[in-house]
Protein backbone atom coordinates (compact mmCIF):
# COMPACT_ATOMS: atom_id res chain seq x y z
CA UNK A 1 0.00 0.00 0.00
CA UNK A 2 1.49 3.31 -0.98
CA UNK A 3 1.79 6.27 1.31
CA UNK A 4 -1.35 8.38 1.24
CA UNK A 5 -1.01 11.73 -0.31
CA UNK A 6 -3.16 14.43 1.10
CA UNK A 7 -3.71 17.37 -1.09
CA UNK A 8 -5.66 20.37 -0.02
CA UNK A 9 -6.42 21.63 3.42
CA UNK A 10 -9.06 19.96 5.54
CA UNK A 11 -9.23 22.63 8.24
CA UNK A 12 -12.64 23.74 9.30
CA UNK A 13 -13.20 27.01 7.54
CA UNK A 14 -16.32 27.81 9.50
CA UNK A 15 -18.73 27.37 6.64
CA UNK A 16 -20.23 24.29 8.22
CA UNK A 17 -20.26 23.75 11.97
CA UNK A 18 -20.52 19.97 11.70
CA UNK A 19 -17.39 19.58 9.64
CA UNK A 20 -15.11 18.79 12.56
CA UNK A 21 -17.52 16.06 13.68
CA UNK A 22 -16.88 13.86 10.67
CA UNK A 23 -13.63 14.91 9.11
CA UNK A 24 -12.17 12.75 6.39
CA UNK A 25 -8.61 11.80 7.29
CA UNK A 26 -6.60 9.84 4.70
CA UNK A 27 -4.62 7.63 7.09
CA UNK A 28 -7.78 6.68 8.97
CA UNK A 29 -9.43 5.63 5.73
CA UNK A 30 -6.36 3.69 4.62
CA UNK A 31 -5.84 1.94 7.95
CA UNK A 32 -9.19 0.21 7.80
CA UNK A 33 -9.22 -0.34 4.06
CA UNK A 34 -9.66 -3.92 2.95
CA UNK A 35 -8.64 -3.47 -0.69
CA UNK A 36 -5.41 -4.09 -2.56
CA UNK A 37 -5.50 -1.48 -5.27
CA UNK A 38 -8.66 0.62 -5.15
CA UNK A 39 -7.89 3.42 -2.72
CA UNK A 40 -4.24 2.47 -2.20
CA UNK A 41 -3.36 5.80 -3.75
CA UNK A 42 -5.80 8.21 -2.14
CA UNK A 43 -5.98 11.92 -2.91
CA UNK A 44 -8.19 13.87 -0.57
CA UNK A 45 -9.16 17.47 -1.21
CA UNK A 46 -11.08 20.02 0.78
CA UNK A 47 -12.93 21.25 -2.28
CA UNK A 48 -12.72 20.42 -5.95
CA UNK A 49 -14.58 21.63 -9.00
CA UNK A 50 -15.46 17.97 -9.52
CA UNK A 51 -13.68 14.77 -8.51
CA UNK A 52 -14.13 13.41 -12.04
CA UNK A 53 -12.33 16.39 -13.52
CA UNK A 54 -9.34 15.96 -11.20
CA UNK A 55 -9.35 12.20 -11.80
CA UNK A 56 -9.15 12.83 -15.56
CA UNK A 57 -6.14 15.07 -15.07
CA UNK A 58 -4.45 12.46 -12.89
CA UNK A 59 -5.24 9.65 -15.32
CA UNK A 60 -3.75 11.63 -18.20
CA UNK A 61 -0.59 12.14 -16.12
CA UNK A 62 -0.34 8.39 -15.60
CA UNK A 63 -2.23 7.64 -12.37
CA UNK A 64 -2.21 3.92 -11.66
CA UNK A 65 -5.12 1.49 -11.50
CA UNK A 66 -7.33 2.09 -8.48
CA UNK A 67 -6.16 5.64 -7.75
CA UNK A 68 -8.97 7.49 -6.01
CA UNK A 69 -9.88 11.14 -5.71
CA UNK A 70 -12.01 12.17 -2.77
CA UNK A 71 -13.40 15.61 -1.97
CA UNK A 72 -15.26 17.01 1.01
CA UNK A 73 -17.20 19.26 -1.36
CA UNK A 74 -17.48 20.04 -5.06
CA UNK A 75 -18.14 23.47 -6.52
CA UNK A 76 -19.47 22.02 -9.77
CA UNK A 77 -20.39 18.41 -9.04
CA UNK A 78 -21.65 16.87 -12.24
CA UNK A 79 -24.39 14.49 -13.25
CA UNK A 80 -25.42 13.10 -16.59
CA UNK A 81 -25.63 15.44 -19.60
CA UNK A 82 -24.51 18.64 -17.93
CA UNK A 83 -26.70 18.30 -14.84
CA UNK A 84 -25.30 19.32 -11.50
CA UNK A 85 -24.84 17.15 -8.41
CA UNK A 86 -25.55 18.99 -5.14
CA UNK A 87 -22.22 18.76 -3.30
CA UNK A 88 -22.12 20.68 0.01
CA UNK A 89 -19.24 20.09 2.49
CA UNK A 90 -19.17 17.94 5.60
CA UNK A 91 -22.00 15.52 4.96
CA UNK A 92 -21.63 13.51 1.80
CA UNK A 93 -19.19 11.44 -0.22
CA UNK A 94 -17.82 12.55 -3.59
CA UNK A 95 -15.22 10.26 -5.04
CA UNK A 96 -13.81 9.13 -8.37
CA UNK A 97 -11.96 5.91 -9.08
CA UNK A 98 -9.47 5.60 -11.95
CA UNK A 99 -9.47 2.21 -13.70
CA UNK A 100 -7.52 0.79 -16.62
CA UNK A 101 -9.79 -2.14 -17.46
CA UNK A 102 -8.41 -4.73 -19.89
CA UNK A 103 -11.63 -4.72 -21.91
CA UNK A 104 -12.57 -3.25 -25.27
CA UNK A 105 -14.24 0.19 -25.34
CA UNK A 106 -17.36 -1.59 -26.54
CA UNK A 107 -17.63 -3.51 -23.28
CA UNK A 108 -16.56 -0.69 -20.98
CA UNK A 109 -20.16 0.53 -20.35
CA UNK A 110 -20.67 -2.68 -18.36
CA UNK A 111 -18.40 -1.14 -15.73
CA UNK A 112 -21.16 1.29 -14.79
CA UNK A 113 -23.31 -1.69 -13.82
CA UNK A 114 -20.42 -3.27 -11.92
CA UNK A 115 -20.06 -0.03 -9.96
CA UNK A 116 -23.83 0.07 -9.36
CA UNK A 117 -23.77 -3.39 -7.77
CA UNK A 118 -20.85 -2.42 -5.52
CA UNK A 119 -22.50 0.84 -4.51
CA UNK A 120 -25.90 -0.75 -3.83
CA UNK A 121 -24.27 -3.41 -1.63
CA UNK A 122 -22.35 -0.75 0.28
CA UNK A 123 -25.47 1.27 0.98
CA UNK A 124 -27.48 -1.84 1.84
CA UNK A 125 -24.89 -2.84 4.43
CA UNK A 126 -25.15 0.49 6.26
CA UNK A 127 -28.93 0.54 5.98
CA UNK A 128 -29.10 -2.91 7.57
CA UNK A 129 -26.70 -1.90 10.29
CA UNK A 130 -28.71 1.20 11.12
CA UNK A 131 -32.23 0.16 10.50
CA UNK A 132 -33.06 -2.41 13.14
CA UNK A 133 -35.79 0.02 14.10
CA UNK A 134 -37.00 0.16 10.52
CA UNK A 135 -36.41 -3.20 8.89
CA UNK A 136 -37.17 -3.57 5.23
CA UNK A 137 -35.18 -0.58 4.08
CA UNK A 138 -33.03 -1.57 1.15
CA UNK A 139 -30.92 -0.05 -1.57
CA UNK A 140 -32.10 -0.76 -5.10
CA UNK A 141 -30.66 0.09 -8.51
CA UNK A 142 -32.59 2.11 -11.04
CA UNK A 143 -31.16 1.35 -14.45
CA UNK A 144 -28.41 1.81 -15.18
CA UNK A 145 -26.82 2.91 -11.92
CA UNK A 146 -28.81 5.22 -9.66
CA UNK A 147 -29.19 3.93 -6.12
CA UNK A 148 -32.62 4.38 -4.56
CA UNK A 149 -33.88 3.97 -1.02
CA UNK A 150 -37.67 3.81 -0.88
CA UNK A 151 -37.87 5.08 -4.46
CA UNK A 152 -35.72 8.16 -3.77
CA UNK A 153 -32.23 8.69 -5.08
CA UNK A 154 -29.49 8.36 -2.50
CA UNK A 155 -26.45 7.92 -4.73
CA UNK A 156 -25.45 8.28 -8.35
CA UNK A 157 -22.63 7.31 -10.66
CA UNK A 158 -21.16 9.17 -13.63
CA UNK A 159 -18.63 7.16 -15.60
CA UNK A 160 -16.40 8.69 -18.23
CA UNK A 161 -14.03 6.92 -20.57
CA UNK A 162 -11.13 7.89 -22.76
CA UNK A 163 -10.47 5.48 -25.58
CA UNK A 164 -8.04 5.66 -28.44
CA UNK A 165 -7.53 3.46 -31.47
CA UNK A 166 -9.84 0.74 -30.21
CA UNK A 167 -8.36 0.63 -26.73
CA UNK A 168 -9.54 1.96 -23.40
CA UNK A 169 -7.00 4.45 -22.08
CA UNK A 170 -8.75 4.81 -18.76
CA UNK A 171 -12.16 4.96 -17.12
CA UNK A 172 -13.17 7.35 -14.35
CA UNK A 173 -16.04 6.15 -12.16
CA UNK A 174 -17.46 9.13 -10.28
CA UNK A 175 -19.69 8.39 -7.31
CA UNK A 176 -21.80 10.71 -5.17
CA UNK A 177 -23.51 9.45 -2.02
CA UNK A 178 -25.86 11.50 0.13
CA UNK A 179 -24.84 10.41 3.62
CA UNK A 180 -25.64 12.78 6.49
CA UNK A 181 -27.30 15.51 4.47
CA UNK A 182 -30.77 16.19 5.81
CA UNK A 183 -33.18 16.17 2.89
CA UNK A 184 -34.75 19.39 4.19
CA UNK A 185 -31.49 21.17 3.27
CA UNK A 186 -31.55 19.89 -0.29
CA UNK A 187 -32.45 22.28 -3.09
CA UNK A 188 -36.17 22.34 -3.83
CA UNK A 189 -35.81 20.70 -7.25
CA UNK A 190 -34.31 17.54 -5.78
CA UNK A 191 -35.75 17.33 -2.24
CA UNK A 192 -38.85 15.48 -3.43
CA UNK A 193 -36.89 12.87 -5.37
CA UNK A 194 -33.68 12.56 -3.34
CA UNK A 195 -32.82 11.16 0.05
CA UNK A 196 -29.76 10.39 2.15
CA UNK A 197 -28.72 7.54 4.41
CA UNK A 198 -29.44 9.66 7.48
CA UNK A 199 -32.82 10.89 6.19
CA UNK A 200 -33.81 7.28 5.50
CA UNK A 201 -32.68 5.88 8.85
CA UNK A 202 -32.78 8.82 11.26
CA UNK A 203 -29.15 8.48 12.31
CA UNK A 204 -25.75 9.78 11.24
CA UNK A 205 -22.92 7.79 9.70
CA UNK A 206 -19.13 7.98 9.71
CA UNK A 207 -18.26 8.75 6.11
CA UNK A 208 -14.85 7.12 6.38
CA UNK A 209 -16.37 3.69 7.05
CA UNK A 210 -18.68 3.99 4.06
CA UNK A 211 -15.75 5.03 1.86
CA UNK A 212 -13.73 2.00 3.02
CA UNK A 213 -16.62 -0.33 2.32
CA UNK A 214 -17.24 1.25 -1.09
CA UNK A 215 -13.61 0.86 -2.25
CA UNK A 216 -13.49 -2.71 -1.01
CA UNK A 217 -16.80 -3.65 -2.70
CA UNK A 218 -15.74 -1.89 -5.90
CA UNK A 219 -12.53 -3.88 -6.00
CA UNK A 220 -14.28 -7.18 -5.32
CA UNK A 221 -16.93 -6.69 -7.97
CA UNK A 222 -14.43 -5.33 -10.50
CA UNK A 223 -12.23 -8.40 -9.99
CA UNK A 224 -15.23 -10.71 -10.32
CA UNK A 225 -16.21 -8.96 -13.53
CA UNK A 226 -12.73 -9.39 -14.99
CA UNK A 227 -12.40 -13.00 -13.77
CA UNK A 228 -15.89 -14.36 -14.36
CA UNK A 229 -17.40 -12.09 -16.96
CA UNK A 230 -20.50 -9.98 -17.16
CA UNK A 231 -23.18 -12.67 -16.63
CA UNK A 232 -22.07 -12.89 -13.00
CA UNK A 233 -22.66 -9.15 -12.58
CA UNK A 234 -25.88 -9.28 -14.52
CA UNK A 235 -27.43 -11.78 -12.15
CA UNK A 236 -26.60 -9.71 -9.08
CA UNK A 237 -27.69 -6.49 -10.78
CA UNK A 238 -31.07 -8.00 -11.64
CA UNK A 239 -31.51 -9.10 -8.01
CA UNK A 240 -30.88 -5.55 -6.83
CA UNK A 241 -33.00 -3.88 -9.51
CA UNK A 242 -35.68 -1.37 -8.60
CA UNK A 243 -37.21 -1.54 -12.07
CA UNK A 244 -37.54 -5.22 -13.02
CA UNK A 245 -41.22 -6.16 -13.16
CA UNK A 246 -42.33 -2.54 -13.11
CA UNK A 247 -43.69 -0.30 -15.82
CA UNK A 248 -41.14 2.25 -16.85
CA UNK A 249 -40.80 5.14 -19.22
CA UNK A 250 -37.57 5.29 -21.16
CA UNK A 251 -36.47 8.69 -22.41
CA UNK A 252 -33.70 9.05 -24.94
CA UNK A 253 -33.34 11.20 -28.03
CA UNK A 254 -32.50 7.99 -29.86
CA UNK A 255 -36.06 6.69 -29.36
CA UNK A 256 -38.10 7.50 -32.44
CA UNK A 257 -41.47 7.88 -30.75
CA UNK A 258 -40.96 11.52 -29.61
CA UNK A 259 -38.04 10.33 -27.53
CA UNK A 260 -40.24 8.28 -25.17
CA UNK A 261 -41.32 4.69 -24.90
CA UNK A 262 -43.18 2.85 -22.14
CA UNK A 263 -43.18 -0.78 -21.19
CA UNK A 264 -42.56 -3.46 -18.62
CA UNK A 265 -38.92 -3.61 -17.51
CA UNK A 266 -37.65 -7.18 -17.75
CA UNK A 267 -34.04 -6.76 -16.63
CA UNK A 268 -30.64 -6.24 -18.16
CA UNK A 269 -29.27 -8.46 -20.91
CA UNK A 270 -25.74 -9.66 -21.60
CA UNK A 271 -24.70 -6.29 -22.91
CA UNK A 272 -26.07 -4.45 -19.88
CA UNK A 273 -28.92 -2.87 -21.82
CA UNK A 274 -32.34 -2.85 -20.17
CA UNK A 275 -34.93 -5.01 -21.92
CA UNK A 276 -38.45 -3.67 -21.88
CA UNK A 277 -41.64 -5.30 -23.20
CA UNK A 278 -43.78 -2.73 -24.98
CA UNK A 279 -47.58 -2.85 -25.05
CA UNK A 280 -47.48 -4.41 -28.51
CA UNK A 281 -45.50 -7.29 -27.00
CA UNK A 282 -42.27 -6.42 -28.71
CA UNK A 283 -39.04 -6.36 -26.70
CA UNK A 284 -37.05 -3.17 -26.85
CA UNK A 285 -33.46 -2.73 -25.72
CA UNK A 286 -32.53 0.49 -23.92
CA UNK A 287 -28.83 1.30 -23.86
CA UNK A 288 -28.81 5.06 -23.35
CA UNK A 289 -30.95 7.74 -21.80
CA UNK A 290 -33.01 7.59 -18.63
CA UNK A 291 -35.68 5.43 -17.04
CA UNK A 292 -38.51 6.56 -14.79
CA UNK A 293 -40.92 4.31 -12.97
CA UNK A 294 -44.57 4.81 -13.91
CA UNK A 295 -47.72 3.43 -12.32
CA UNK A 296 -48.96 0.20 -13.91
CA UNK A 297 -50.68 0.86 -17.19
CA UNK B 1 3.19 -16.12 -39.73
CA UNK B 2 3.51 -19.86 -39.27
CA UNK B 3 0.83 -21.80 -37.48
CA UNK B 4 3.17 -23.31 -34.88
CA UNK B 5 4.13 -19.85 -33.74
CA UNK B 6 0.47 -18.92 -33.49
CA UNK B 7 -0.26 -22.02 -31.44
CA UNK B 8 2.55 -21.11 -29.06
CA UNK B 9 1.11 -17.66 -28.59
CA UNK B 10 -2.37 -19.02 -27.91
CA UNK B 11 -0.90 -21.45 -25.38
CA UNK B 12 1.00 -18.68 -23.67
CA UNK B 13 -2.17 -16.58 -23.53
CA UNK B 14 -4.07 -19.37 -21.80
CA UNK B 15 -1.27 -20.40 -19.46
CA UNK B 16 -0.58 -16.88 -18.30
CA UNK B 17 -4.30 -16.09 -18.18
CA UNK B 18 -3.76 -13.03 -20.32
CA UNK B 19 -6.42 -11.15 -22.22
CA UNK B 20 -4.40 -10.16 -25.19
CA UNK B 21 -0.95 -10.50 -26.76
CA UNK B 22 0.36 -8.31 -29.51
CA UNK B 23 3.60 -9.02 -31.30
CA UNK B 24 5.06 -6.74 -33.89
CA UNK B 25 7.76 -7.80 -36.30
CA UNK B 26 9.42 -6.32 -39.30
CA UNK B 27 6.66 -6.88 -41.79
CA UNK B 28 3.69 -8.00 -39.78
CA UNK B 29 1.77 -7.56 -36.61
CA UNK B 30 -0.20 -10.24 -34.81
CA UNK B 31 -2.71 -9.76 -32.08
CA UNK B 32 -4.30 -12.66 -30.20
CA UNK B 33 -7.19 -11.77 -28.00
CA UNK B 34 -9.33 -13.73 -25.57
CA UNK B 35 -12.84 -12.63 -24.76
CA UNK B 36 -13.98 -13.04 -21.19
CA UNK B 37 -17.42 -14.58 -20.78
CA UNK B 38 -19.81 -16.04 -23.31
CA UNK B 39 -21.38 -14.09 -26.09
CA UNK B 40 -24.64 -15.97 -26.36
CA UNK B 41 -27.64 -14.58 -24.57
CA UNK B 42 -28.73 -16.64 -21.59
CA UNK B 43 -31.47 -16.76 -19.00
CA UNK B 44 -31.21 -14.65 -15.89
CA UNK B 45 -31.03 -17.59 -13.50
CA UNK B 46 -28.64 -19.66 -15.55
CA UNK B 47 -25.61 -20.94 -13.65
CA UNK B 48 -22.32 -19.25 -14.33
CA UNK B 49 -20.73 -20.97 -17.33
CA UNK B 50 -17.00 -21.57 -17.28
CA UNK B 51 -14.76 -19.03 -18.89
CA UNK B 52 -15.12 -19.61 -22.58
CA UNK B 53 -11.83 -18.72 -24.16
CA UNK B 54 -12.46 -17.41 -27.57
CA UNK B 55 -9.35 -16.89 -29.56
CA UNK B 56 -9.31 -14.40 -32.32
CA UNK B 57 -6.18 -14.00 -34.35
CA UNK B 58 -5.71 -10.97 -36.47
CA UNK B 59 -2.81 -10.58 -38.79
CA UNK B 60 -2.31 -7.32 -40.53
CA UNK B 61 0.09 -6.46 -43.27
CA UNK B 62 1.66 -3.15 -42.62
CA UNK B 63 2.65 -2.43 -46.18
CA UNK B 64 0.42 -1.68 -49.14
CA UNK B 65 -1.88 0.69 -47.30
CA UNK B 66 -2.92 3.39 -49.68
CA UNK B 67 -5.21 6.18 -48.58
CA UNK B 68 -8.46 6.02 -50.50
CA UNK B 69 -9.57 9.51 -49.62
CA UNK B 70 -7.72 12.61 -48.44
CA UNK B 71 -10.12 12.72 -45.50
CA UNK B 72 -9.87 10.73 -42.30
CA UNK B 73 -12.95 9.12 -40.82
CA UNK B 74 -13.56 9.21 -37.07
CA UNK B 75 -15.53 6.11 -36.07
CA UNK B 76 -17.57 5.25 -33.01
CA UNK B 77 -15.68 2.96 -30.58
CA UNK B 78 -18.91 1.54 -29.18
CA UNK B 79 -22.66 1.15 -29.51
CA UNK B 80 -24.55 4.03 -27.94
CA UNK B 81 -26.23 7.37 -28.42
CA UNK B 82 -24.33 10.28 -29.89
CA UNK B 83 -24.49 13.75 -28.39
CA UNK B 84 -22.98 16.70 -30.18
CA UNK B 85 -22.90 18.94 -27.09
CA UNK B 86 -21.97 18.54 -23.39
CA UNK B 87 -25.58 19.21 -22.30
CA UNK B 88 -29.02 19.69 -23.86
CA UNK B 89 -28.76 23.49 -23.80
CA UNK B 90 -25.07 23.76 -24.55
CA UNK B 91 -23.67 24.62 -27.98
CA UNK B 92 -22.30 21.83 -30.16
CA UNK B 93 -18.66 20.88 -29.70
CA UNK B 94 -17.97 21.29 -33.42
CA UNK B 95 -19.73 22.24 -36.64
CA UNK B 96 -18.84 21.52 -40.23
CA UNK B 97 -15.92 23.74 -41.11
CA UNK B 98 -14.58 23.92 -37.53
CA UNK B 99 -10.79 23.61 -37.29
CA UNK B 100 -9.97 21.23 -34.47
CA UNK B 101 -6.73 20.44 -32.68
CA UNK B 102 -5.51 16.99 -31.80
CA UNK B 103 -7.29 15.83 -28.64
CA UNK B 104 -10.19 18.27 -29.00
CA UNK B 105 -13.58 16.78 -28.09
CA UNK B 106 -15.86 16.27 -31.11
CA UNK B 107 -18.86 14.56 -29.50
CA UNK B 108 -19.95 12.17 -26.75
CA UNK B 109 -21.15 8.62 -27.21
CA UNK B 110 -23.18 7.34 -24.24
CA UNK B 111 -24.09 3.80 -23.31
CA UNK B 112 -25.35 2.68 -19.89
CA UNK B 113 -24.50 6.15 -18.58
CA UNK B 114 -20.86 5.79 -19.53
CA UNK B 115 -19.83 8.93 -21.35
CA UNK B 116 -17.15 8.53 -23.96
CA UNK B 117 -15.73 11.77 -25.28
CA UNK B 118 -14.61 11.23 -28.84
CA UNK B 119 -11.51 13.27 -29.61
CA UNK B 120 -9.87 14.41 -32.80
CA UNK B 121 -6.91 12.18 -33.56
CA UNK B 122 -5.13 14.96 -35.42
CA UNK B 123 -5.38 18.63 -36.21
CA UNK B 124 -7.87 19.09 -39.01
CA UNK B 125 -10.97 20.62 -40.47
CA UNK B 126 -14.37 19.02 -39.99
CA UNK B 127 -15.59 18.31 -43.51
CA UNK B 128 -18.81 16.57 -42.65
CA UNK B 129 -20.76 15.43 -39.61
CA UNK B 130 -22.32 12.09 -40.43
CA UNK B 131 -24.57 11.55 -37.40
CA UNK B 132 -27.30 13.76 -35.94
CA UNK B 133 -27.51 14.71 -32.27
CA UNK B 134 -29.28 12.03 -30.22
CA UNK B 135 -28.97 9.39 -32.91
CA UNK B 136 -28.04 5.80 -32.02
CA UNK B 137 -24.65 4.73 -33.36
CA UNK B 138 -23.17 1.32 -33.97
CA UNK B 139 -19.66 0.08 -33.26
CA UNK B 140 -17.35 1.34 -36.00
CA UNK B 141 -19.94 3.66 -37.49
CA UNK B 142 -18.37 6.70 -39.22
CA UNK B 143 -19.11 9.88 -37.25
CA UNK B 144 -16.97 12.63 -38.78
CA UNK B 145 -14.95 13.24 -41.91
CA UNK B 146 -11.84 15.28 -41.18
CA UNK B 147 -9.33 16.87 -43.50
CA UNK B 148 -5.94 16.56 -41.76
CA UNK B 149 -4.05 19.85 -41.46
CA UNK B 150 -0.46 20.52 -40.46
Amino acid sequence: MSVPSCCGDMKNNGTHEDRLKDRLIPHEILEGLDANFIGSSLHLFDELVSTNLTAHEMAVSGAQEGTVVLADSQSEGRGRRGRSWFSPPGDNIYTSVILHPPVSPEKAPQLTLVAAVALAETISFFLNEASQAEPGLKAEIKWPNDILIGGKKCAGILTEMKAHAGEVQYVVVGIGINVNLDSQYMPEEISAIATSLSSATGRDFKRGRIIQSLYSNMENWYKRYLDKGFPFIRERWNNLSAVNGHYVKAASPSIKNDGYEEGLALGINDKGALEMRKKDGRIMEISAGEITLVSAG
Amino acid sequence: MDIKKLEKIVKLLKEQDLQEIEIEEKDSRIRVKREVGPRLPQVVSAPQPPLAPEVVAVEEKKADKKPESPYKIIKSPMVGTLYRSPGPDAPAYVEEGTIVNKGQVLCIVEAMKLMNEIEAEMKGKIISILVENGQPVEYGEPLFEIEPLK
